[in-house]
């Protein structure tokens, strides 16, 4: 029972910091990213490279295995997948393509690579994945205090990554993310170079999007195209909403609720003999009802956005209690 | 809102667009089972991206683009697949849709490069 909570806690925490990294990218700047879950592979797979064994030719095929020390993998896993980030922003993000049209481009974009990835035998061993990873400090430690060790460390990245966030959120470089976010036009003519913001954001999402796959290969010691589907962006993207877009507790709490309650304590059901899948299948139920509910009765999320106080206040105080979002984007207080 | 100033009943008009949207991809679903002869829960995921493909490489709003983009993109899928690995024959639809994106994002047979608002 106790493994079982330690496990449930790490994988919480790879979540935690999915979900922070797609709420700047989201939350905050208004990126719908359906690519997101791109970066976590990077992340993994980078890891994997650096940290992982070298390949044996005939089964195992993969581009190359450096056997080197953990926090080599995660400098890289995070280098790489911000260069990625960078990329996929720079095309994503760089022509003007606005709402629909930028989801379908970062959608095309995971499954092409998704697509690339798990046929290519050459790159990541195609669909059976990176095996053999070794877990982190050393080989000394049992199972069971490794996974108490482990669950410390990433609790502490995981505050790290929290007090980043919302550092961020509430600094003036938030503030106009924010108003990016509100009316990018707006921006512009205050003279910020939209791109240039959106592009860090992307590239600040992407990083720690890498880092939790890097952390999540080091835990699991394997990674494969199964992991990595649509189908996790978007998981990620209805914590985001569940918990409140924009608001660095409220996203922690919806990936609390969501990866605690839904996804780890149904496991513990018992299963019908009749009906195995049972449980999977209710699962995938009643994640996206609890979306559609939540969108129906409290759309801005359980925990919604609360703007930080201004620290000079525009001159009509109550106006900027009805309207929380342009008052908050005043530019005069931006600096 | 322009519309509905003007007297047009907006949620009428979004609904009869849901009922012949609904119609005509079920018509297409009748034309795909009867070809293929099996059908599952999963095929239909794998057909919306192309046809997004196939909508945008035509230009929205454009019947006549919307069909030359569907037999675009559908002959990319079936040479590509031909010529290289039948698993990439949807990458390179993908990649011709991110090309028309990001070079004519208004598609192939608008009349005018507008801005791609959404």
């Amino acid at each position: 029972m106790i493994q079982f909570s330690l496990t449930s806690l790490i994988f919480l925490g790879f979540q935690v910091i999915l979900v922070l990294g797609l709420n700047v990218q989201f939350g905050l700047t208004g990126i719908l990213n359906l690519a997101f879950i791109v970066f976590y592979a990077a992340g993994a797979y980078t890891a994997g490279v650096i940290t992982g064994p070298a390949p044996k030719p005939p089964g195992l095929r993969h581009i190359a295995g450096w056997n080197m020390p953990f926090y080599v993998g995660i400098a890289g896993a995070m280098l790489v997948a911000g260069v990625l980030a960078a990329l996929v922003g720079a095309i994503a993000l760089g022509r003007r393509l606005r709402g629909s049209y930028l989801a379908i481009t970062t959608l095309v974009v995971a499954v092409v690579l998704l697509s690339v990835v798990s046929q290519e035998q050459g790159l990541f061993d195609g669909n059976l994945g990176l095996l053999g990873v070794p877990v982190p400090f050393g080989r000394g430690l049992s199972n069971d205090v490794f996974a108490y060790v482990y669950a410390c460390f990433v609790l502490v990245v995981v505050a790290l990554c929290f007090i980043v966030c919302e550092w961020l959120r509430r600094s003036p470089y938030g503030r106009i993310l924010r108003l990016i976010r509100e009316d990018d036009v707006a921006a512009s003519v205050f003279g910020y170079n939209v791109f240039k913001f959106k592009l860090v954001a992307f590239i600040f999402g992407g990083v720690l999007a890498g880092l939790s796959g890097c952390l999540t290969i080091f835990y699991v010691g394997s990674f494969s195209p199964g992991g990595w589907g649509v189908g996790e962006t978007l998981f990620t993207l209805t914590c985001v909403f569940v918990g409140g877009a924009g608001s660095t507790t409220g996203v922690v709490l919806g990936a609390s609720v969501i990866s605690l309650v839904f996804v780890q304590l149904t496991s513990l059901l018992p299963t019908l003999q009749s009906n195995p899948s049972l449980i999977l299948v209710a699962r995938g139920m009643l994640i996206p009802l609890l979306l559609i509910l939540v969108l129906r009765f409290k759309p801005t999320g359980v925990l919604p956005e609360r703007l930080p106080r201004l620290a000079y206040p525009p001159d009509r105080p109550n106006l900027s209690r009805e309207t929380p979002a342009t008052a908050s984007a005043d530019p005069r207080s931006a600096t | 809102m322009l519309a509905r100033v003007n007297g047009i009943k907006a949620n009428r008009v979004l609904w009869q667009t849901w009922v012949m949207v609904g119609a005509l991809a079920g018509l297409a679903g009748v034309a795909l089972a009867t070809t293929s002869g099996t059908f599952n829960n999963q095929l239909g995921f794998n057909y919306m991206l192309v046809t997004f493909a196939a909508i945008i490489v035509g230009g929205l709003g454009k019947i006549h683009g919307a069909l030359a983009g569907a037999l675009i993109i559908g002959m990319v899928t079936e040479i590509s697949g031909y010529y290289l690995s039948s698993g990439y024959k949807q990458v390179f639809a993908l990649l011709l849709l991110l090309v028309v994106l990001l070079l004519r994002p208004s598609g192939l047979f608008a009349t005018s490069a507008t801005e791609t608002r959404a």
